[in-house]
């Protein structure tokens, strides 16, 4: 099962490592991540991923930590090709 | 859920420099946080990069306890958070300082104690250079911790100390870390110091949720309550045992759970899951509505969870969202704190009084027996002999494995922060310095390590530690010679076929005593039991009470791993 989430995060250091690192541990499969700068003090991460687990549970537990500020849970993805785009994330 | 109050001072909190414009090094300005947040005590060890914090500790009226290994530094301070519901604070240097305080990250993590950690660091230009005693201590905590910060700039510390305690202690609590750069702590901070007041808004119980529980209990024909860590962690003992009176309802435990009724209460049907009583798992299975407070469906707990509790609707109730539906779907969620959500429910409730009869008839069926077979001494009943002498339980700080499954099943516990456990992580060593954090925090209680042969080992050191503080910790080592649960799991599931469980090759434990300067003695017959039980308690000082056990003795009922509750595996 496919889940998309738009998840704000502070911008304090190893917010971006702390939310991926949940992704992973909590067996979710981190198929896309698009970071960007968002409004006010903060980033903005679009993270899709796949499991066999709920997506809302997946929301709870991102915003269970202090870095996120809020994680919405997406309408599910359709059947296109994943877009990697970890290169924004890296740069 | 956190809003926060910016104050700025001109003086420092501890009686420092009082010129127009205070000057304060790094360590300074956090000593002086960690005694605005409360802090009397620390375990900890020092070490190159957090030098200058214990420059600064002389003199600061902080009681620092030197541990003799940083891992029972962060497990004492997790003993100490457990008993007193503030965080234990502990500190160690960087580098292998910091990485042997990551399985007492790990155990206050998985059984939600609140915790404050400060780790040296190499100086910022030396970061990321693999220098001396350099790792990446912020990295290998993430999955482990509930916050975390490297501190960057030396104004930012009291804030930053100010909500490490605030995330640590509210809410659900946690260990936080906080990583001090040798650079920041000797830098010189001029001007105000900037402080911040968090108030944490813990979510309200819906009143829909409550309403819906409320129809559920009171339309259940056989209802049961388990009883969870939550309810000691959150501070709601009394809250949930004026529900229990008020709704007579049947009640179990997690191993986390024990005390939150007397264990002798008339509605406690037993410890549930892999090593519980019957009665309690018998209970769990043939319930119609399962009301779940301040506990999380451990698998020690739930045993298969497709067949858990297979006819029950859920009511689950805690304050963490995220355990919600997260291995048990719940019929009907309560998030919010206990206290409000246990006021307003059970006021109107109608089991079946043919339920009520069957449970006490489970527990009196599945009572557990004390006429064992043999010569030797029989653990179980020293266990219940040791948690009744004396005029009020003691606390009993164990470690892992059988003698802990024996000292769940058999202790009585009148509340649960007289309980303390490994349960999550289950750390084999946790029960020696959680019995020091203990009586740190609480001096004028009767403190007891139960530990075994294989866990004593695992932190033996801090034999030195009671010595050198006086601390008043009395041990039961029950010595089977071997590493005794994964023994019985290799007899029961691996045909005998032992492997590296034999510790038949234990040192003398009476030696070691003595040479930290620790009164002993030594018993292996049942007729010495009583004796020693009163030697032990009335000795002043620590003393360990070394019983020789059956190395053959099996913990029992067990449930097997992946299966129901109630097939569970008795003694032949």
């Amino acid at each position: 099962m496919q889940h998309q989430l738009r998840i704000q995060l502070r911008s304090n250091e190893g917010a971006v490592l702390r939310t991926l690192g949940l992704i992973q541990r909590r067996g979710y499969r981190l198929e896309s991540c698009n970071l960007a700068e968002a409004s006010g003090d903060g980033r903005r991460m679009d993270v899709k991923v796949t499991s066999e687990r709920s997506g809302a549970l997946l929301k709870r537990q991102l915003e269970r930590l202090h870095d996120v500020l809020w994680a919405d849970l997406e309408q599910p993805a359709g059947q296109a090709g994943n877009t990697a785009n970890i290169r924004s994330l890296l740069s | 859920m956190m809003a926060s109050v910016t104050e700025t001072t001109d003086a420092p909190a501890n009686g420092g420099q009082t010129a127009a414009t205070p000057v304060q090094s790094g360590s300074q300005l956090l000593i002086d946080a960690l005694l605005r947040n409360g802090v009397r005590h620390i375990f900890g060890y020092p070490g190159g990069a957090i030098m200058p914090l214990y420059d600064a500790l002389v003199g600061s009226g902080l009681s620092h306890f030197l541990c003799r290994h940083e891992q029972a530094a962060a497990l004492a301070a997790d003993g100490y958070g457990r008993v007193t519901r503030k965080a234990g604070v502990c500190i160690a240097t960087s580098g292998p300082g910091a990485t042997n305080l990551v399985t007492g990250i790990a155990n206050a993590f998985m059984d939600s104690s609140p915790m404050v950690v400060i780790t040296g660091q190499v100086p910022g230009p030396l970061q990321g250079t693999d220098a001396f005693q350099e790792v990446d201590i912020f990295g290998i905590t993430l999955p482990v911790v509930k916050h975390s910060y490297i501190i960057r700039e030396v104004a930012e510390i009291p804030r930053i100390v100010d909500e490490a305690f605030h995330i640590a202690e509210s809410g659900r609590p946690g260990p936080v870390l906080i990583d001090f750069p040798k650079d920041i702590s000797v830098a010189m901070h001029h001007g105000p110091v900037v402080t911040e007041r968090f108030e944490f808004r813990p979510p309200v119980p819906d009143t829909g949720s409550l309403r819906a529980a409320n129809e559920m209990l009171a339309t259940a024909r056989r209802p049961l309550v388990i009883a969870g860590g939550g309810i000691d962690i959150s501070n709601s003992v009394g809250v949930f045992r004026e529900f229990v009176q008020r709704s007579g309802l049947p009640v179990a435990a997690t191993l986390r759970g024990l005390g939150a009724i007397p264990t002798d209460h008339p509605c406690f049907v037993g410890m549930l899951g892999m090593h519980g009583n019957a009665a309690a798992n018998h209970a769990v299975q043939n319930c119609d509505v399962l009301m779940v407070v301040g506990a999380r469906f451990d698998d020690r707990a739930t045993g298969q969870l497709k067949t858990f509790a297979p006819s029950a609707r859920v009511i689950h109730i805690d304050i963490d969202p995220a355990e919600i539906s997260k291995l048990r779907k719940a019929d009907v969620a309560v998030v919010g704190e206990l206290e409000p959500a246990l006021n307003a429910l059970g006021h109107e409730v109608h089991p079946r009084q043919s339920w009520i009869r069957q449970c006490r008839a489970w527990v009196k069926e599945f009572a557990w027996r004390y006429d064992a077979p043999g010569q030797g001494i029989y653990a179980p009943r020293l266990l219940r002999d040791l948690s009744r002498a004396g005029e009020e339980s003691p606390l009993i700080a164990c470690d892992v494995g059988q003698h802990q499954m024996w000292v769940a099943q058999h202790c009585q516990f009148d509340e649960p922060s007289k309980h303390l456990s490994s349960g999550g992580l289950g750390t084999m060593g946790f029960g020696l310095p959680a019995a020091i954090g203990a009586k740190v925090a609480r001096p004028d209680s009767n403190v007891i390590c139960v530990t075994g042969d294989g866990s004593i080992m695992m932190n033996l050191q801090e034999l030195a530690t009671l010595r050198r503080y006086d601390i008043d910790v009395k041990i039961v080592l029950l010595d089977n010679s071997a590493l005794g649960l994964v023994r019985q799991w290799q007899e029961i599931f691996f045909a005998g076929n032992y492997s590296e469980v034999d510790l038949s090759d234990n040192p003398d434990f009476g030696a070691i005593a003595q040479a930290f300067g620790i009164q002993s003695r030594c018993i292996d017959k049942p007729a010495e039991v009583d004796g020693a039980l009163e030697w032990l308690l009335g000795t002043e000082g620590s003393a360990l009470l070394h019983v020789k056990i059956d190395p053959m003795e099996n913990v029992w009922p067990l449930v097997p791993p992946g299966h129901a509750n109630h097939k569970m595996m008795k003694a032949k």
